[in-house]
């Protein structure tokens, strides 16, 4: 840095930092907390005690198979699944975008309404939708000659109808994102690829894929980095009723309900076993990537 | 060349894909503002459509859409300091951390760059209870203060913009500094109006997610419902006795600003890049 610049640069630059080293002060407090209020528990005269029985809770949960804990698991691995498949899927719908489907402002447009409007609006109309007597359940009964059961007070349902919406409810930022690093590829190196015959899959394969990967595989990654607290919008369907909880709804509903210990403590045991996970999909996103600069 | 594609039949077939997805999505939203405009009986008899526009829903649910004693009104602008403030702060930092990163040498440097991509690789559960306490200890849970805390300078915003001010030139910061300007005077006469088109697109983004978040105003702002969050106690409420078509009425009014802004700012809001993805 030339002399000129020196001057007071320091001080500049950690003044602008000043709120960021707060916001890291903070949490790694909340953090340190978190971590002690995992560990106690409220004693009768109300003081908090050090124990372990959060963890043996939990454990003990994790052993009996048609426990809380179990399927709160199972359907986060439900809710992960959808996300890392929108991801590919958003990519794929990207392509089509970037090369100009017909009407792909129109879309672009449209397909982001979703992430525009407010998850409760959604949630609702979705669900009289397909309430019974809704719209759809008068279409099939005038098709079949009979309805349907109330989907979301089914428990075997329930969490696929919310499934459905997740999936439904579209691409996120990560379309935005995916279109706006194809259409950083050079021009140039696409009409090299139609001159040399390829086609249309060879294109998206051979060259879009590795080109936008670095984008592709951040965007895997941080959905990776969201294995534990995978989720949908819950609390309007059910509020966690007929066995549609996720981890961390369940984490949100009992904070909610005055309960603090032992979600803390789930979710302490989530964050331990979600962070070496992470690392190792990040080692095997990075030895993949094919490292072009362009 | 891309033109000629368009021609292809994988194309033709992704075209009418997209617009049966597209008018799935269009159809909700319609299906909605149709639900409104009905007539409580007309609802309750299972009516696909209104007898009568009812645009009298909507001067209901001004009156008759409440949360805890909480106007509609009030959840109006709880949801307008919450979601510009917390958002506002939240970029205008994110700007600030994200600059000095980008484009100065510090000791500690590398440091805040790895604490920026390390904290998004660490997916943290269960942290709300000891974050009450923390806001309680410093006196602004369930207070409007309570933005302050979302000033957070890292996360998708810090990554975004940091590849934005590094692929920003800094021969305009030299010949400033070269004609006497100081560090402050570069910084925001000469660089950040340099992003501010990808700055409103992240502030759009993150002012439409907190919009329509409920969660965060039920953990930590029971008493300052949202309208979001307010919504979502009245319908829980009243739900043996629900005036549905009052309540997406209301559902409708929350979704107008965002859909304005949307429709003003879609532009910026497209442009959004995440270059260089995560070094870590």
């Amino acid at each position: 840095m030339p002399k000129y610049m020196k001057k007071g640069a320091y001080l500049f630059v950690y003044l602008m930092l000043a709120i960021s080293i707060l916001g890291i002060i903070k949490y790694i407090w909340i953090n340190i907390q978190s971590v002690i209020i995992a560990f106690t528990v409220e004693n009768t005269e109300g003081a908090q005690v050090f124990t372990l029985s959060n963890f043996e809770r939990l454990f003990a949960e994790f052993a009996t198979a048609d426990s809380g804990q179990v399927a709160y698991l199972i359907n986060t691995f439900k809710y992960f699944g959808i996300s890392v498949f929108k991801i590919l899927l958003a990519f794929v719908v990207s392509y089509f975008l970037y090369k100009k489907v017909m009407g792909y402002k129109f879309f672009r447009f449209v397909f982001y309404l979703p992430c525009i409007i407010s998850p409760i609006v959604l949630v609702m109309t979705y669900k009289d939708i397909l309430r019974v007597e809704g719209p759809l359940w008068q279409l099939i009964n005038s098709i079949f000659g009979h309805g349907y059961e109330e989907i979301f007070t089914n428990k075997d349902a329930a969490t696929n109808a919310i499934l459905s919406y997740v999936l439904w409810t579209g691409f996120g930022v990560a379309l935005l994102i995916f279109v706006g690093s194809m259409n950083r590829i050079p021009e140039s190196i696409i009409e090299s690829g139609q001159i040399d015959g390829a086609g249309m899959w060879r294109e998206f394969f051979s060259l879009v894929l590795p080109l936008a990967w670095e984008t592709l595989s951040t965007m895997l990654l941080l959905t990776f980095v969201c294995i534990f607290t995978a989720s949908g919008p819950i609390l309007y369907f059910t509020a966690g009723n007929y066995e549609t909880s996720t981890i961390s709804f369940w984490i949100f509903n009992s904070v909610l309900g005055g309960m603090y210990n032992y979600p803390a403590a789930v979710g302490l045991f989530y964050t331990v076993v979600a962070i070496p996970f992470v690392w190792i999909v990040k080692v095997i996103m990075d030895k993949f990537n094919a490292q072009v600069t362009y | 060349m891309r033109k000629n594609v368009n021609k292809n039949p994988v194309m033709i077939i992704m075209t009418v894909i997209f617009m049966l997805y597209a008018v799935s999505i269009l159809f909700v939203m319609v299906w909605g503002l149709n639900i409104s405009l009905m007539s409580r009986k007309d609802y309750n008899q299972a009516k696909l459509f209104p007898t009568s526009l009812q645009f009298v829903n909507y001067i209901t649910a001004w009156t008759e859409l409440s949360a805890n004693g909480i106007s509609m009104i009030e959840m109006i602008i709880n949801s307008v300091w919450y979601a510009v403030g917390a958002s506002a702060f939240s970029v205008l930092f994110s700007s600030m951390t994200s600059y000095v990163i980008a484009k100065y040498k510090f000791p500690g440097r590398g440091f805040f760059y790895g604490w920026a991509i390390v904290t998004m690789m660490i997916p943290i559960l269960g942290s709300a209870p000891s974050a009450i306490r923390f806001y309680d200890m410093l006196g602004i849970y369930d207070s409007q203060f309570l933005i302050i805390m979302f000033a957070s300078s890292w996360g998708q915003n810090f990554v975004i913009l940091y590849a934005t001010f590094k692929s920003v030139s800094w021969e305009y910061a030299e010949a400033a500094f070269i004609d006497g300007a100081n560090h402050l005077t570069v910084w925001y006469k000469i660089m950040l109006p340099q992003v501010i088109s990808p700055m409103i697109a992240l502030f759009m983004v993150e002012f439409i997610g907190r919009w329509g978040d409920s969660e965060t105003a039920l953990l930590f702002l029971p008493n300052h419902p949202s309208l979001a969050s307010g919504l979502y106690i009245y319908k829980r409420i009243n739900e043996t006795r629900l005036n549905t078509p009052a309540l997406f009425s209301g559902l409708m009014l929350c979704t107008v600003p965002v859909l304005v802004l949307y429709i003003c700012f879609q532009k910026s809001i497209m442009e959004i890049q995440l270059d260089g993805g995560l070094k870590g």
